[in-house]
């Protein structure tokens, strides 16, 4: 719950004002290319990916270049036990026999040109969802991050108690017949600050209903949980891609990394981010029992 | 033992000034008002006129100075009113009260060349700038709505980060370094509709004036500027109503005498009705919200015997944002109640005892539709104060001393949310804090040539109980502070204690008629921060006290001017130089949690920050075409460390030039054209090097980091305005004497889309693109029409 979302509402009223927001051309600086990390680790599989690139100029738009032949492993910090990942596919390091437990944390390893890189990262506990709700929009209408509902269609309510005690934090996505039903920078998270304890409230269903469910549609909501430091890594970045709220936004600065260099007496930066989560997943047909 | 070397000396000094009594002296003191309606004329002078001895009036009208035994000629002259010459014989100390006239249509040329405005020259004052609403109401305004706050933003050393924020920016100061006063009572948010308008309804408005630097000693609180508005006091003689139908909102303010002469009162009134026009929208979301604002402004005073009056003055407002239909929005307000009382000991003692309380508030509130889950949190800043001030004429000196008590009852607020029945509450506890002050000054002829203001103000800051005090362990620079422990402290227990001493200074050097030399010194403290991690500060910000973990804001600043006025006085020119340091500002770490967080001392990052400008004013006073040309260059900037690789880098705010040029002519008796040009600056921005491709998201990176370091493009708009006053009709009832004005007004006549701000994102259609996106406040020419009446 942040109190912009309050502001960014208020703000067609200054329709009233005539603002307007229209492209406009900007030169930007060029700078030096730096590692890029995509990683998460999941509680509830045993298959894992890394992706690793290099970044590239704001306006460009061609595929951001793979970095190869990266040696990259995951360590569990409680047993020491360590899991090596291979490159499947140039970039993409894999691997089929590390299913994360809840309570441990994880230790990223990547040794690249010479270069050690290390993230740390926390498998946290879930709370389970007990229900998915499916209501039938006869006459359509309605709002909702994917525009007015067509006629038919039915609007997803998730019913999940939150585990008592501050301190937990947790981002939600969903899944349409196996498709992702959510656009990627639709950014669900949430903190126990307002809701330790309680039935999760609407500002949670709300957002999962960017697709419209029918009838026969397999549905999968899931709930990951998160450390508070990758609560801040996502809050980051939702500001920093929808940093549009005119005169609230916020003053625009990098997202955090939680890649270090550990290679001594080496000053190069890394970007990205190496999360873990628990997983409570619950699936759905719309139409049948639960 | 310093601070007690600074009192003797300051003591000392007055002794010497003592010591020059004259032989045979008489003190001539009264009030200064207004011939037609009985207000009282701030900064009027009255002089000798063949020793051009003489005195201002104070913000009460109130002059004193000593004149040897014998024949005298006074002279009492004020801007834009006829000079008045009292003959008179000097054998005890004298009451003299003058009422001046305002300037007929056919004497006023002759009036301004024969009254001279030589204040910007022979005033101690510098870095000050005075406004009278009759200069206000000259400038070409945002929908025809003349406004207090707009008009401080077109004077040198004042920046914005843009159209429609909040507040102003003094010398490189912050927008809660401001101490805004309305009637004595300060005022925590000065904006209607975020920064469109100002709570001062100018129809109540009777005197405007910006201190950037040279702060008297009686005033303190706040590092960057003063800015004193003081509201008429009602019309002494007769009924009088003014008013106004605009485009945004109607006026209406009635102002009459209890009792002729002795006693009268102001009311003022707006509201906005842009919610009107939102129900006529075909947009569902439109329609179900609501926008307005409204405020009453109100003021009485009373003359209880020849020595006393007694002012009350009040002001009440709020805006209310709506959506949704129902209860669900949010809504802030400000209430101000001042009470004072002037007393005239003898012809050369003066207080003023001012009692005040003022409340800012806001409240944001949801609900869905049967009620079984809501969120409301209710904040609110409120202070309590007393403060003695006593002025003492004595020979060439102006003695002023008093103190001043603030008790501050923060009130951030807590959250109360309700999920399916059931319920969580969280939030701060409510926190206070006493500041008190005491002060001493003196304002010395030295000589016809050179003129001293010096004082010293002691202040005092207790943050008190109940209350915790936190303990955080410093970790990285920039990131969170760990919580290592906490103390509880009892009702009413001292839980932290700050002690400043404030040396403020002026001298004036007059090199000739025509010119002086002034320059100034002052150091400032301030208690209260406002938290705030926005582009702009938002209505929903929080104010902080001084406690362990938050040092007091400090500020020196040195000023240093040239004053020249031109051709007999029709010009006054001025240019001026500062260097100004600020010690213990306020950053966030990133993502940092500020609202009903109990440790949010934890995500501040304490830096420093200096400003520097040179400034230059020309202002034309009198004929038909009449206004002012203003230009800054200046740089305002912070270091904190952690964020930009720890090395300076300008503020939002930060503008390397600002010119205004605002101009006013009359073409017949009836009407009037006026223009207002700006230019200034990019403000400064952050733009993204390269893009992390992330889950599928594009997300903006500087490579190097760097805070501010690019400027969005510059800004310029153009103003016009056409004024035409319709014909007074008079008769013998009050509604017969009535007079109608047609203002008609075009804002951003050049349709430029000036940017507010520059974001980037990706592309709706295309995702693999990105583009940078210009925010401006105003895409269009806004014309509007506004018909004013007075009675």
């Amino acid at each position: 719950m942040k109190f912009k979302i309050l502001l960014i509402f208020a703000l067609p009223l200054l329709v009233f004002f005539s603002s307007c927001e229209d492209p406009i051309v900007v030169g930007l600086d060029s700078a030096t290319p730096e590692l890029s990390v995509d990683g998460w680790i999941y509680s509830d599989t045993s298959y894992q990916e890394i992706k690793l690139t290099k970044t590239t100029e704001y306006f460009d738009t061609t595929r951001q270049p793979v970095v190869i032949g990266a040696q990259v492993s995951v360590t569990d910090l409680t047993d020491s036990t360590i899991y090596p990942y291979t490159e499947t596919r140039p970039g993409l390091y894999t691997t089929n026999s590390f299913k994360p437990l809840i309570g441990r944390s994880y230790q990223l390893n990547i040794i690249q040109e010479g270069i050690t890189w290390r993230a740390k990262t926390d498998v946290k506990r879930v709370p389970t969802i007990d229900s998915l709700n499916f209501e039938l929009n006869e006459e359509g209408g309605g709002g909702g991050p994917g525009g007015p509902r067509e006629k038919d269609t039915y609007f997803l309510t998730l019913f999940a108690r939150e585990t008592p005690g501050q301190g937990d934090y947790y981002k939600f996505d969903a899944t349409l017949n196996g498709r992702p039903a959510l656009s990627p920078d639709n950014i669900n998270i949430i903190d126990d600050k307002f809701a330790d304890g309680l039935v999760f409230i609407p500002p949670v269903n709300f957002p999962l209903n960017e697709e419209e469910y029918r009838l026969n549609d397999t549905v999968e909501v899931r709930i990951l949980s998160i450390n508070a430091d990758a609560y801040a890594f996502w809050t980051e970045v939702n500001t920093q891609i929808n940093n549009t709220s005119g005169l609230f936004a916020q003053i625009p600065t990098n997202v955090r990394t939680n890649i270090r260099n550990v290679t001594p007496g080496n000053g190069a930066t890394a970007v990205g981010y190496f999360g873990g989560s628990g997983v409570s997943k619950k699936r759905r047909i719309v139409g049948q029992p639960q | 033992m310093k601070q007690f070397l600074l009192l003797a000396l300051l003591l000392a000094s007055f002794s010497v000034s003592f010591a020059q009594t004259a032989t045979q002296r008489f003190t001539i003191s009264g009030y200064v008002r207004d011939a037609k309606n009985g207000e009282a004329l701030i900064g009027a002078t009255v002089s000798d006129q063949d020793t051009k001895v003489g005195a201002a009036t104070n913000v009460y009208g109130f002059y004193s100075f000593s004149l040897p035994a014998g024949e005298h000629t006074i002279k009492a002259g004020f801007l834009g009113y006829e000079t008045k010459v009292i003959k008179l014989n000097l054998t005890a100390n004298q009451k003299q009260n003058i009422e001046l006239s305002e300037a007929s249509a056919e004497t006023k040329e002759v009036v301004i060349t024969a009254e001279k405005p030589e204040a910007n020259v022979k005033a101690m004052e510098m870095s000050v700038n005075k406004l009278d609403i009759k200069s206000i109401n000259k400038i070409p305004a945002f929908l025809g709505e003349v406004d207090v706050i707009r008009a401080i933003q077109l004077l040198p050393g004042v920046s914005t980060v843009g159209e429609g924020s909040s507040g102003f920016n003094v010398r490189g100061g912050s927008v809660d370094q401001n101490l805004v006063l309305l009637d004595e009572a300060p005022v925590y948010n000065s904006s209607h509709l975020f920064g469109f308008f100002s709570v001062f309804n100018p129809d109540a408005v009777k005197d405007v004036k910006l201190v950037k630097g040279g702060i008297p000693a009686q005033y303190g609180g706040r590092l960057s500027s003063l800015l004193d508005v003081r509201l008429k006091e009602g019309n002494m003689k007769r009924l009088a109503i003014n008013g106004g139908v605009g485009t945004v909102f109607s006026r209406l303010a009635i102002e009459a005498p209890f009792k002729k002469d002795k006693g009268s009162f102001i009311v003022a009134v707006r509201r906005s009705y842009g919610d009107v026009f939102l129900k006529l929208s075909s947009d569902q979301a439109l329609k179900e919200s609501t926008l307005y604002f409204y405020d009453l402004t109100a003021k009485a005073n009373y003359e209880i015997g020849k020595n006393d009056r007694i002012y009350v003055s009040g002001y009440l407002g709020r805006d209310v944002f709506g959506f949704g239909g129902g209860a669900n929005g949010f809504n802030w307000g400000n209430n101000t109640a001042t009470v004072r009382w002037n007393h005239v000991f003898s012809d050369k003692l003066f207080l003023n005892a001012t009692a005040f309380y003022s409340n800012y508030d806001y409240q944001i509130k949801f609900e869905n539709d049967d009620a079984t889950s809501s969120f409301n949190w209710k904040a609110n800043v409120i202070n309590y104060s007393v403060k003695p001030e006593f002025s003492y004429y004595l020979n060439d000196n102006t003695i002023t001393f008093g103190g001043q008590s603030i008790l501050y009852q923060f009130e951030p607020g807590t959250a109360t949310s309700i999920s399916e029945g059931e319920k969580n509450v969280v939030g701060q506890p409510n926190k206070y804090g006493i500041e008190n002050a005491l002060y001493l000054a003196n304002e010395q002829k030295v000589n016809t040539r050179l003129s001293l203001q010096y004082g010293l103000r002691f202040s005092n800051w207790q943050y008190v109980g109940s209350g915790t005090e936190y303990f955080f362990n410093d970790t990285i620079s920039g990131a969170r502070k760990t919580l290592i422990g906490s103390k509880e402290y009892g009702s009413g227990d001292i839980i932290r204690t700050f002690n400043n001493l404030e040396p403020r200074f002026s001298a004036k050097y007059e090199l000739n008629e025509n010119s002086s030399i002034k320059a100034s010194y002052n150091r400032t403290a301030q208690y209260i921060h406002l938290i705030s991690n926005s582009v702009a500060s938002t209505p929903l910000d929080i104010y902080a006290p001084s406690s362990n973990n938050i040092k007091p804001q400090l500020a020196d600043q040195v000023a240093i001017g040239y004053f020249r006025n031109f051709a007999n006085n029709t010009f006054e020119a001025s240019i001026e130089g500062y260097y100004k340091t600020l010690q213990n500002q306020l950053e966030y770490v990133s993502n940092a949690d500020l609202l009903l967080n109990r440790q949010f001392e934890g995500d501040l990052i304490k830096g420093k920050g200096r400003a520097y400008g040179l400034e230059f004013f020309v202002k034309k006073n009198s004929g038909k075409l009449t206004g002012f040309i203003s230009y800054t260059l200046s740089r305002s900037e912070r270091l904190f460390e952690g964020l930009n690789k720890n090395d300076w880098y300008p503020t939002r705010f930060d503008k390397t030039h600002i010119m205004n040029i605002t101009a006013n002519y009359d073409i017949t008796d009836r009407w009037s054209l006026g223009a207002n040009f700006t230019y200034q600056t990019g403000t400064p921005g952050t733009f993204p090097t390269n893009r992390i491709v992330y889950q599928g998201i594009i997300i903006p990176h500087t490579y190097s980091n760097a805070r501010n370091s690019v400027r969005i493009p510059d800004y310029h708009r153009l103003d016009f305005s056409a004024t035409r006053e319709g014909k007074v009709h008079t008769g013998e009832k009050w509604y017969q004497n009535w007079q109608g004005t047609w203002v008609f007004s075009v804002y951003n006549a050049y349709n430029r889309r000036n940017a507010f701000s520059i974001y980037f994102q990706q592309k709706e259609n295309s995702r693999v693109e990105t583009e940078a996106i210009r925010f401006a406040v105003f895409g269009s020419i806004i014309p509007a029409v506004t018909y004013n009446f007075k009675f």
